[in-house]
């Protein structure tokens, strides 16, 4: 599931902030906003986070959360990846 | 290997072993100094108002203008609230991460705390100047642990070695008020606070709020 680019560059983002909206994780990644689109709802439907669609003002807005179990994914992704450079 | 400097859009594509590292620490760094840009801002409007109102209120005692002018004091929660709520609130689409509610937490509590001082110092006849210094010096010492910035850290420190000094001028002032009765000399250790006041927050925050802010545009 982390395996690809832009699924760990936004679970990379969440791992610091307490949560992050659409356009700024559009923002950091560069990704297109279907592709991005596409990729937060395999994350969310693999419980890595969490996603809640609100208001700002008129404005819909898409704020994203990494849950307990990402951020124990993420923990293990970077331990296999030592391990595995480390071999 | 890829080049993260040239990455400027990510695709649905698998990473090597090597790559994903780099992605990892590329993408967790470029978001800390997206959100640290101007992090020195609240100590440069906290430190200029201060110290520039310090120095006012100085000349006030100096020149033996009239004491209606010591209500200036107020100028820097007045100016300085609104001050921070116009330039340093963040963008909608920026996230908070932990370290800015920590922070946040702090300087609220140190806020609050300016309430009892104030009441200390009115209802004791005490200075509140050795006060505010001793709340906004556990202020800068927390928040520069926090956000792990030395300058601040130090800038935090320089303020608690100040309220020692603050403290050591309120007792020698006492001392010539009651046992030698020299109402001249207590005036030119109150003029002597307020200029101490105004030199702790230069250096304790002027200047760390530069180096803040010259670092982090440095590395954005």
């Amino acid at each position: 599931m982390l395996h690809s680019e832009l699924r760990l560059g936004v679970m990379s983002i969440l791992l610091g902030v307490e949560e992050a909206d659409f356009v700024f994780l559009r923002q950091e990644t560069g990704a297109t906003a279907g592709n991005l689109s596409v990729q937060l709802d395999k994350l969310q439907k693999a419980g890595y986070i969490e996603i809640t669609k609100t208001f700002r003002g008129k404005m819909p807005c898409t704020l994203c959360r990494i849950t307990e179990e990402g951020i124990r994914a993420f923990e293990n992704y970077v331990e296999a990846l030592r391990s595995y450079i480390e071999k | 290997m890829l080049n993260l400097n040239t990455l400027t859009t990510m695709q649905e594509r698998k990473l090597t072993e090597a790559e994903s590292l780099a992605l990892i620490t590329q993408m967790i760094q470029n978001t800390h100094r997206r959100l640290t840009v101007n992090a020195g801002k609240p100590y440069l409007i906290w430190g200029y108002l201060t110290a520039g109102v310090a120095l006012f209120e100085w000349l006030v005692v100096v020149n033996g203008w009239s004491f209606y002018w010591m209500f200036a004091w107020w100028l820097i929660p007045l100016l300085g609230f609104p001050l921070m709520l116009l330039t340093c609130r963040k963008r909608p689409t920026e996230p908070k991460n932990y370290i800015d509610r920590a922070v946040d937490s702090v300087w609220l509590a140190c806020s609050v705390a300016m309430i009892p001082a104030f009441a200390i110092a009115l209802f004791y006849r005490v200075s509140i100047l050795p006060l505010v210094t001793l709340i906004i010096s556990i202020g800068t010492l927390v928040s520069g642990r926090l956000i792990a910035m030395k300058e601040v850290t130090w800038g935090g420190i320089f303020f608690m070695c100040g309220t020692v000094a603050m403290a050591i001028y309120q007792v020698m002032m006492r001392h010539a008020v009651v046992v030698e009765n020299v109402n001249e000399y207590s005036l030119f250790l109150y003029k002597g606070e307020m200029l101490i006041f105004a030199l702790l927050f230069i250096c304790g925050m002027i200047i760390p709020g530069h180096i803040i802010n010259a670092k982090t545009r440095k590395n954005a």
